[in-house]
């Protein structure tokens, strides 16, 4: 829970490619049978999650998963779909020009803010001027940073970039471009708290508070910004909504099954089949958009011998991916290809089957580059040196049973093939230090829905590979090609050069499992999903449950 | 004796107990300042995340955060401010650190006290009940509090959880929604309490049994009941209480397992999570105010001991 | 503290296991829980020093094809998700929380051995100060002084020995400091002070030995307590680095799989009560027969 994680948003909330892209994404497995029947007007869900949102404010939330409770009171400009298009919400409707460096924006009229401010297009440029500006401290100003001017005439809104941006729309359809009422904005991270005045124009409104316990959120009568393309419109079904939070995934999952909570979200793999048999709840897995979980390697001199390509090869492919991803996730997580999620547009299907679970491959490969020898405990030595790779993963990130596989992977890397795992978990800022200094060797994650081709340039090029003389050139030079993108077809082509680069050619990044969030109900839940902006649990404006028979 | 000298030994046990909590307060201070100093990475870099190397940005936390200026500066404007209360913002939290702490010492307090008297309440129904008893009764008596202190706490409170919660839904596994909540946790932090205060308690007990005043008192042919409600048990129960304020330690420390399996919130988890994302400031605050909490307490312990025991008063002079 | 009130609360002093009737003596003149607390005693040194002699295996070796299996004659205590023998790891288990409860009583024994000399040989100031630290150390929670060691010193398992450890000091430096005291007013000390013998040479040849016997009986308990604390440590995830499987970690890691099998929680959890109550059970046993013989 620290400042490492908006790295998912440093890199944009944004993934998916100008308006145009209508490739479909598949969308989540589960079993979605519910016995809610119709829409019920009425009632209330308690929901459990594991993470309490350090901060409400949509231009300083933390985590991903801050976004399905911010969602409820806070609208974006524009809604993204299922299948990664975009259609009208606080904008009614927008023009990009020819040259994709202007966006002309119709703000809704008629549409207030809870506290009683009207939405202008002032209002909203307020919003995306303070968070464009880096000396506020937003995470989310890199979303932004193609944005030259904004300018605001009553309710038209002209966004005025400085290259073309062919991820503008889906930063816009995040939670973390989310508009509230201008009133507190210049609050800056003091807006954080409820009690500062937080308002949006979304279908609940912010209500009681309890640090560490819970947080209620009230119905909004007069809701009618809802998203065009939603088959309701008006205010939301239920009249409350609270938001336990349990971060012990355990006492969450049994909170549901006492019937404690109504919904919870971030189910473990090993408790799906649990869940699943328990004839009275319903199960949800999120769609695979998200980065895939996996090691990020240095391939600076400073990391030696791990410079050397053949060696990180070598390691992608001692261990057996698809074996380790099934018996720790129990069949219920897919083990990842690529540094793209594989239900995104931008998946270079390529790279199915291209790599992996090679020990006799990875053996020659270490043979070659002189690690021959071996020592009493059977690890490859050359020059009395052990072949040992240092994996730090910062131990308030580890989540998923990460570390399992992780473990997993440490003992067949060295059965296989004799190379020395050295798994660690230290404190966040030494982590950090090290990626500062450009010394670190293997950091294991994932940065939640990203827009892949600002990822590799702030994560990769401004983050892990910053102070080192090493650069993913390849990846990099793609990557800025697909953010400038005019077609969808150019920006998928150079995001599969930039996946070939970092998976295969570099083996920077070792793709491991694919990450999705879950959600798990009460059948008597009607209406649950996904916020495809985010891939994150939607808010509950869709959201009814069906009285007890 | 006289009264007045008396009164003088008091004030003086008084005056220089407070000058060494103040003492002990000003060293866990400076030996945390101390140690955030020496910590591996450094607090810019925990705030800094993931923008470690954007240009410019690195000056600008240092000196947001002070940490420009020499060290022996920053010291003394962190004791200042910890003078006036002052904890500053949790980067983390995005909040001000007093505000987050105080809101969390409710349900720990709530916990500890709960616990504390369930555990003194225990206690006294053991001893009334059981003192004097047979050897077989006091044989398991002995085993029971062997078992409540070498129990872990973590597994205690998981076991209850799975049955009672999840199992007979009697309670809820989780939160700090009314008393029903508050009923696990009291459970889970009141055993190792109970086992030890018990200990205490029967010791003490069977001291007193030999003493003149309850011979003589059995002679005078008083009930049994009275002779141990009245006369026994309160007795051992002021020795208790004493080894009772020492207990705080322990108490603090089962409160941040007992929130974290519990899910409830608490300084306890206030502390653990800090601890993991580095959180110096809320660190900071949880040190200042669990030694505070000592430092008063043993403060008021030592001087009832001295206002109860007259030879601790002839040791201080 | 949590887990476990320092069973010694405020140091001061040791419960004699209150008016535990004599034992009924058993085999050897020693009651059956000591036989018991004996066996456990050599169990844990085998599994510390030979842990093949008890048939565990590598601890880490995985096996996905048999990822949480039920206890079996192969798997007594069945096997982990990553198909790891828990017996072998449970076994290895004792390498990491043993090892370490009793590096922290050591380095209390040591370090509030030397606090506890000086406070009683080194003049008022000196000792007032000390006791005054010995107060402040002893209700300071030890989990949290592990917390704020992992954050300034990173993980480990020598770090988490010494956070355990401060917390047990005051136990020791109060009992030398008393027995200290003592032995400097009695008469053979005097004695020996006007037969011209160094403050030094006194320490060492009447206080030492006098400490000692004592010493090591509150040193059993705290071992007892001090496990309870580092499993307590790692339970909460600041313990040994993966995949050390010390007992609190292994306890961690059960409650994620309890909805498959009950397996990885009940037998580190029998561990941990088995080796807690081992030592509790013998250092009690060991003080009253002391006292018994200084009585008699």
């Amino acid at each position: 829970m620290k400042i490492n994680r908006p790295l998912t948003a440093a890199g944009g909330a944004a993934t998916l490619a100008a308006a145009l892209l209508l490739t479909a994404c598949a969308a989540g497995s589960g079993s979605t049978a519910t016995t809610a029947g119709d829409p019920v007007d009425g009632g209330s869900i308690t929901w459990a999650i594991a993470a309490e949102p350090s901060c409400f404010a949509p231009a300083f939330h933390q985590l991903l998963s801050d976004r399905a409770v911010i969602r409820n009171y806070v609208d974006s400009l524009v809604y993204q779909e299922e299948d990664g298009s975009f259609t009208p919400w606080l904008a009614d409707s927008w023009e990009i020009s020819e040259d994709g460096t202007t966006y002309v924006f119709e703000i809704a009229e008629g549409v207030t803010f809870t506290d009683g401010e009207p939405l202008t297009a002032e209002a909203v440029k307020v919003n995306l001027d303070y968070t464009r500006d880096a000396s506020h401290g937003s995470t989310y100003a890199g979303l932004l940073g193609s944005v030259s001017e904004i300018v605001a005439d009553d309710h038209t809104l002209t966004v005025q970039l400085s290259a073309p941006d062919s991820s503008l729309l889906d930063s816009l359809s995040s939670v973390a471009l989310g508009i509230v009422s201008p009133a507190g904005v210049e609050l800056g991270d003091e807006l954080c708290s409820i009690d500062s005045g937080l308002a949006g124009t979304g279908a609940f409104v912010l209500g009681d508070y309890t640090r560490g316990d819970q947080l209620t959120l009230t119905r909004n009568d007069d809701y009618v910004s809802a998203p065009a393309s939603l088959d309701h419109g008006g205010a939301a079904y239920l009249e409350q909504v609270t938001y336990k939070f349990i971060p012990e995934d355990s006492v969450r999952i049994g909170a549901l099954k006492a019937g404690q909570v109504d919904a919870i979200s971030g189910i473990p793999a090993l408790e799906v089949a649990n869940i699943e048999s328990d004839s009275s709840l319903q199960y949800l897995n999120g769609p695979r958009t998200s980065m895939p979980f996996g090691f990020t390697i240095n391939a600076d001199a400073a990391n030696a011998p791990w410079d050397d390509v053949a060696l990180r090869q070598a390691f992608r492919d001692s261990f057996d991916v698809d074996a380790i991803v099934d018996s720790v996730y129990r069949g219920e997580v897919d083990r990842a290809y690529s540094y793209v999620g594989g239900d995104s547009p931008e998946f270079d299907e390529s790279l199915v089957g291209a790599w992996g679970n090679d020990p006799e491959a990875a053996n020659a490969l270490l043979d070659a580059a002189g690690w021959e020898e071996r020592d009493g405990e059977g690890y490859r030595i050359k020059d009395g040196e052990r072949l040992t790779l240092d994996v730090t993963y910062d131990s308030d990130s580890i989540r998923d049973s990460r570390d399992k596989v992780i473990e997993a992977v440490q003992d067949q890397a060295a059965k296989n093939v004799g190379i020395d795992v050295n798994f660690t978990t230290p404190t966040w800022a030494e982590v950090s230090a090290q990626i500062a200094d450009g010394t670190w060797s293997v950091y294991p994650g994932s940065f939640g829905k990203v827009d892949y081709a600002n990822n590799v340039i702030g994560v990769w090029g401004g983050f892990f590979f910053a102070a080192t003389e090493y650069q993913p050139t390849g990846a990099i030079e793609a990557a800025t090609q697909a953010a400038t993108a005019l077609s969808p077809e150019d920006r998928i082509a150079a995001l599969n050069t930039v996946q070939q680069e970092l998976v295969l050619n570099e083996t920077v990044f070792v793709p491991v499992a694919e990450s999705t969030f879950q959600i798990a109900a009460r059948n008597a839940v009607g209406g649950l999903g996904f916020d495809f902006s985010s891939a994150n649990p939607d808010g509950n404006y869709g959201v009814w449950v069906a009285a007890a028979e | 004796m006289t009264r007045n000298s008396q009164g003088i030994v008091l004030l003086r046990g008084v005056i220089r107990r407070l000058a060494g909590a103040v003492v002990v307060l000003w060293a866990a201070v400076t030996v945390t300042f101390i140690g955030i100093r020496a910590m591996p990475g450094s607090v810019e870099d925990v705030v800094l995340g993931i923008h470690a190397n954007e240009p410019g940005l690195r000056e600008q936390v240092r000196s947001s955060l002070g940490l420009d200026q020499p060290v022996l500066v920053q010291y003394f404007q962190y004791l200042g401010q910890i003078m006036t209360g002052d904890f500053g913002r949790s980067f983390v939290l995005r909040a001000d650190v007093s505000d987050v702490v105080f809101s969390q010492l409710g349900p720990t307090l709530q916990l500890a006290g709960a616990a504390l008297l369930s555990a003194l309440l225990a206690v006294w129904i053991i001893a009334v009940t059981t003192s004097g008893g047979s050897p077989r009764t006091e044989r398991v008596i002995g085993v029971a509090e062997l078992l409540a202190i070498c129990l872990p706490t973590f597994w205690v409170g998981s076991l209850l959880i799975i049955w009672f919660s999840f199992g007979l839904k009697w309670f809820p596994a989780s939160g700090a929604d009314g008393p029903a909540a508050l009923v696990l946790p009291t459970i889970t932090l009141l055993l190792p309490l109970a086992g030890v205060l018990s200990q205490f308690m029967r010791e003490e007990i069977g001291r007193q049994l030999r003493l003149p005043y309850i011979v003589s008192a059995r002679s005078r042919g008083i009930s049994e009941f009275r002779l141990r409600n009245v006369h026994l048990v309160p007795h051992a129960a002021v020795a208790t209480l004493t080894v009772a304020g020492t207990l705080f330690g322990s108490l603090i420390g089962g409160a941040v397992i007992v929130e974290t399996v519990f899910g409830r919130p608490g300084i306890g988890r206030v502390a653990l999570s800090a601890v993991e994302s580095q959180d110096t400031p809320v660190i900071i605050a949880v040190v200042v105010l669990i030694t505070t909490a000592y430092v008063v307490i043993s403060t008021v312990v030592d001087l009832i001991a001295l206002w109860i025991d007259p030879r601790l008063r002839e040791e201080t002079v | 503290m949590t887990a476990q009130p320092s069973l010694i609360p405020g140091g001061e002093r040791a419960p004699k296991g209150p008016v535990f009737r004599p034992e009924r003596p058993g085999l050897g003149g020693l009651p059956a829980s000591v036989w018991a607390s004996l066996a456990v005693a050599v169990v844990l040194v085998l599994a510390i020093t030979l842990p093949g002699a008890l048939g565990a295996g590598n601890p880490n070796a995985t096996d996905p094809l048999l990822s949480l299996m039920p206890p079996s004659a192969q798997h007594w205590f069945g096997t982990d998700e990553l198909g790891r023998d828990l017996y072998s790891r449970v076994v290895y288990g004792a390498r990491y929380s043993v090892v370490i409860g009793v590096l922290a009583v050591l380095f209390a024994v040591v370090v509030g051995g030397i606090l506890g000399l000086l406070a009683a040989l080194g003049g008022r100031v000196l000792d007032e100060v000390l006791s005054r630290l010995f107060d402040l150390l002893s209700a300071f929670p030890s989990i949290l002084m592990a917390l704020l060691f992992a954050t300034f010193f990173g993980r480990g398992t020598i770090n988490l020995a010494l956070a355990v450890g401060i917390a047990i000091i005051p136990a020791f430096g109060r009992i030398i400091r008393r027995q200290a005291l003592a032995i400097r007013d009695s008469d053979f000390v005097t004695a020996a002070v006007t037969f011209g013998e160094t403050r030094f040479r006194i320490v060492l040849r009447h206080v030492m030995p006098n400490v000692l016997t004592s010493v090591l009986l509150l040193a059993a308990i705290e071992v007892g307590a001090a496990i309870l604390t580092v499993s307590g440590i790692s339970f909460v995830g600041l313990g040994p680095e993966r995949p050390a499987p010390e007992w609190g970690s292994l306890l961690a890691e059960g409650r994620t799989v309890a909805s498959y099998g009950w397996w990885p929680t009940v037998f580190p959890g029998l561990a941990i009560v088995a080796t807690i109550l081992a030592c509790t059970t013998l250092g009690r046993y060991l003080q009253r027969r002391l006292e018994r013989r200084l009585t008699a």
